[in-house]
């Protein structure tokens, strides 16, 4: 079942030109192919260790009950059970707005996937797995796995943040800024006497230290190409809504943004609040919500790209999951294992990808979901395969990552 | 030989300044070259004997900064009306930053208000903070470390906000005993996963008192929910029957730990002199085991003279949007009549105070920062055309009948204090010398312009 007519990337791109009056676009000269691997990334990070048990439920394992008392839910076709994706595994209810793309074969689950980590702390893990060197000991590298790749790729603005402060894996490369509001990034003051402020500006940052003068110069650079793009009047396509949050207002403008065809490779949007260590809310409570502001949010976009999603993927991570026992406040504590998310043209989706370790307590790893699949695999064969990363060794220091048929 | 010495010495009071203070500002910078560095430092460690008429004038701004967790409750919060406690505070942690003559004690406030992160934002952490900022952080600021993290795991506002305050020996929450390890104390790599469940165990039952108590938020032990089990945890061992004991003695053990000692010292060198110095690192963490964590003597070894004359002349560090803010607030006369819109321009910026999400605090890293110049730049533009509603600036009478061709280096001197950075002033003065009139407009953008330039951006 195809729910989106498939259209490739080129003619997504001449289509979006086309209109590129009413939508106050750029102009851009196409040429006449694209030249291969010019996905973009859309890097959604879930702060604070989301429980992939919840998301996609292992609803057949024969020790979920056990593993989960009171936090279990129901089998698919149960009142506020969970949703079938496959014999084994079930969608959590709240996230049924991406059944859709998963039906249609552009969202994959990769389950028991993570960072080869024993830290258990938030901080920790995130700083590695951002800098994409789990188990390196301490906060890791100093530059993140994504700034790498960014780095070797070309452009003015490659990157950004849809928030204040630069995220680990962002960081390292030329073109990538922090926004989180790019209809507001311009000049500011009286417009008559933008152009001699900004004169004076530059004169001032060309005698400044290194680091900040090339954040001017990004900044500039930035303020330009922003400037071409109407994010305030811009209108969703095909009716698409996107939740009244933060998270929705940056996925729209990430939408906005990549239709504007700027050549940003890569934005990332963070969701934080998945610390659950006391009331996870697995049925109608603060996980089930979070769940469904993510789900509306992404399939929102998924809409409202149409054919351009073919150019266009996203992967939904976190640092870890939760421990399989409960706590006492019907919370669940860090933990190992969890599922990752990839929804896009260039995923080979309408599945679930594991190697399922199992729930049983003998199966467990130190009372966890095991990690059978490295979170590495999957960023590697994207990078590679759909965005034209050939330093991956660069990338993933260290590691030589399987590709496990993540993408098309 | 002499004359360099105190060559030295003279630019060290100002290079202290810079390091300790939030920006230029004349009546402190007069009284630190009267007093000179050792001297001016020992009274900046001393607040509590700083007579501060501007610093207290803030605090009669908002009126939830001296009520208890219950009168905020009562006033605010069974209404629903959370954000008048939050915005009262974030706004009063910018004036006070800027106003307050007590300028270490307020850099060190912002220090701790991150190392012992609460975001606001969470549910109750809205109303508990107000207390946790007055009876914790302020309180202790520059008192024992011990004493500081004691206080710390007896607030309301932290207990709630990592969970503690359910945690029971059935199920010990180990969100706290891990935060107090890893964030609070000693740092990763410092103990194991077993350190973490047994120092989870000893803070069992503690917790507060709700809302609805005339007591509410005031630390509470709760002996049927505490696991009162003997404890082995960091080479302590702590017998069964200690009851709150338990956490009591394994904080203390914490507060004087050697990784906690060393962490602490790296921090705090960072924060002031912007790179981690291994021989004032040292310095200061011989003075922590000498002294049991006294914050005064630490901080001696860090900022007295001859740690300067350690510390690398060089480096300059990015402020954050909350320190670059109050350095522009700090250095020229601006009337608050409400101010309270400030919180939502440090929001802009990405920084509004007690609203980062995670419990580590706001990330205190250049590159974590340096992509917000144009956040800056629009703060600046906005706040000198007089468009921050409740802030108001008279732009006439800061510039006085000086005339145009004067007004970049009157700036730069106002807002800098008396080292001009002849790159940035001349390219202002060409820009000013261009438009013909002399008008509020063109004051503003001065003062604007000399804010987002680089110079301004670093201390």
């Amino acid at each position: 079942m195809r729910l989106q007519p498939e259209i490739d990337r080129r003619s997504f791109l001449v289509g979006a030109g086309a209109v590129a009056g009413a939508l106050a676009l750029p102009r851009v000269t196409l040429s006449s192919s694209m030249p291969p691997g010019t996905d973009a990334l859309v890097l959604v990070f879930l702060r604070g260790g989301m429980d992939g048990l919840s998301l996609c439920s292992p609803f057949a394992d024969p020790h979920l009950d056990s593993a989960r008392p009171g936090l279990a839910m129901p089998r698919p076709g149960q009142p506020n059970g969970v949703l079938y994706l496959t014999g084994f595994f079930g969608l959590h209810p709240a996230a049924a707005p991406l059944l859709p793309a998963y039906q249609s074969g552009k969202l994959l689950f990769v389950h028991a996937c993570g960072s080869p980590e024993s830290t258990r702390s938030h901080f920790e893990a995130q700083a590695r797995m951002e800098s994409g060197a789990p188990g390196s000991g301490g906060f890791g590298l100093p530059t993140g796995w994504l700034a790498r790749h960014l780095a070797a790729q070309g452009g003015l603005l490659r990157g950004l943040f849809a928030g204040d402060a630069l995220t680990r894996g962002l960081t390292g490369s030329a073109g990538v800024l922090p926004i989180r509001d790019p209809a507001g990034f311009r000049m500011p003051g009286d417009p008559a006497s933008v152009a001699a402020r900004r004169q004076v500006l530059q004169a001032a940052y060309r005698f400044s230290g290194p680091e900040l003068a090339a954040a001017a110069d990004d900044t500039f650079a930035t303020i330009d190409l922003l400037g071409t793009v109407d994010f305030a009047g811009y209108v969703p396509s095909g009716g698409a809504v996107y939740p009244a949050t933060p998270f929705g207002s940056h996925l729209k403008d990430t939408a906005a943004l990549l239709k504007a065809n700027l050549g940003v490779r890569a934005v990332e949007i963070d969701l934080h609040g998945w610390d659950h260590h006391t009331d996870l809310g697995a049925i109608g409570g603060s996980f089930a919500a979070l769940t469904g502001e993510l789900a509306q949010a992404l399939a929102a976009f998924r809409t409202d790209l149409g054919g351009g999603m073919n150019g266009v993927n996203v992967i939904v991570m976190t640092e870890f999951g939760r421990r399989v026992m409960p706590n006492a406040n019907q919370g669940l504590d860090h933990g190992r294992g969890t599922c990752m998310l990839l929804l896009g043209g260039g995923v080979s989706g309408g599945r679930v990808l594991t190697s399922w370790p199992g729930l049983a307590p003998s199966q467990l790893h130190d009372g966890d979901l095991a990690i059978t699949i490295d979170y590495r695999d999957v960023l590697a064969e994207l990078l590679v395969r759909r965005m034209g990363c050939t330093n991956v060794s660069e990338v993933f220091p260290g590691y030589t990552p399987v590709f496990r048929g993540v993408t098309l | 030989m002499h004359a360099a010495a105190s060559r030295t010495a003279l630019g060290g009071i100002d290079r202290l300044l810079s390091r300790i203070t939030y920006g230029h500002e004349p009546a402190l910078r007069e009284r630190a070259h009267a007093l000179g560095h050792a001297a001016f430092l020992e009274e900046q460690l001393h607040p509590a004997s700083l007579p501060d008429p501007a610093g207290d004038a803030v605090v009669g701004l908002f009126p939830t900064l001296t009520m208890t967790t219950r009168q905020i409750w009562l006033a605010h919060g069974v209404h629903g009306a959370l954000h008048v406690p939050m915005v009262e505070l974030q706004t009063a942690a910018l004036l006070r930053a800027a106003l307050s003559r007590r300028q270490l004690h307020e850099r060190l406030v912002e220090f701790w208000s991150d190392h012992f992160s609460i975001d606001q934002a969470d549910s109750q952490s809205g109303i508990l903070k107000t207390q946790d900022d007055r009876e914790v952080i302020r309180a202790h600021a520059l008192s024992s470390f011990p004493e500081l993290l004691r206080a710390s795991a007896r607030s309301a506002a932290m207990l709630f906000s990592l969970g503690n305050y359910r945690s029971t020996w059935q199920s010990p929450n180990e969100n706290y005993g891990r935060e107090i390890l890893e964030l609070h104390s000693l740092g990763i790599g410092h103990y194991t996963e077993h350190d973490v469940r047994e120092a989870a165990r000893c803070l069992t039952g503690w917790t507060f008192r709700p809302f609805s108590d005339p007591s509410a938020g005031a630390f509470r032990f709760e002996p049927s929910m505490h696991d009162d089990g003997p404890r082995h945890l960091l080479g302590l061992s702590l017998p069964g029957g200690l009851g709150v004991q338990h956490g009591v003695q394994m904080i203390r053990t914490l507060a004087l730990h050697p990784a906690t000692a060393e962490r602490l010292a790296r921090k705090l060198c960072r924060w002031f002199h912007g790179v981690e110095v291994d021989s004032l690192v040292t310095a200061a963490s011989t003075e922590w085991a000498a002294t049991q964590g006294d914050l005064r003597a630490v901080l001696r070894a860090l900022l007295a003279p001859q740690a300067f004359a350690a510390a690398p002349i060089e480096v300059r560090r990015t402020k954050r949007p909350f320190h670059f803010a109050a350095g522009i607030l700090r250095a020229l006369p601006f009337q608050h009549a409400d101010p309270r819109s400030l919180a939502a321009e440090l929001a802009a910026m990405g920084h509004r105070p007690f609203h980062w999400p995670a419990p580590d605090g706001y990330p205190d890293t250049s590159a974590a920062w340096v992509g917000g110049l144009q956040r800056r730049w629009a703060f600046a533009a906005r706040l000198f055309a007089n468009q921050v509603p409740g802030v108001q600036l008279d732009l006439g009478a800061v510039f006085g009948s000086a005339p145009k061709s004067t007004w970049a280096r009157r700036a730069a001197r106002l807002l800098r204090g008396p080292s001009p950075f002849p790159a940035e002033v001349h390219p202002i003065q060409q820009y000013l010398d261009a438009s013909p009139v002399p008008s509020d407009a063109l004051r503003a953008e001065t003062l604007a312009l000399t804010v987002s330039a680089p110079s301004f951006q670093t201390y």
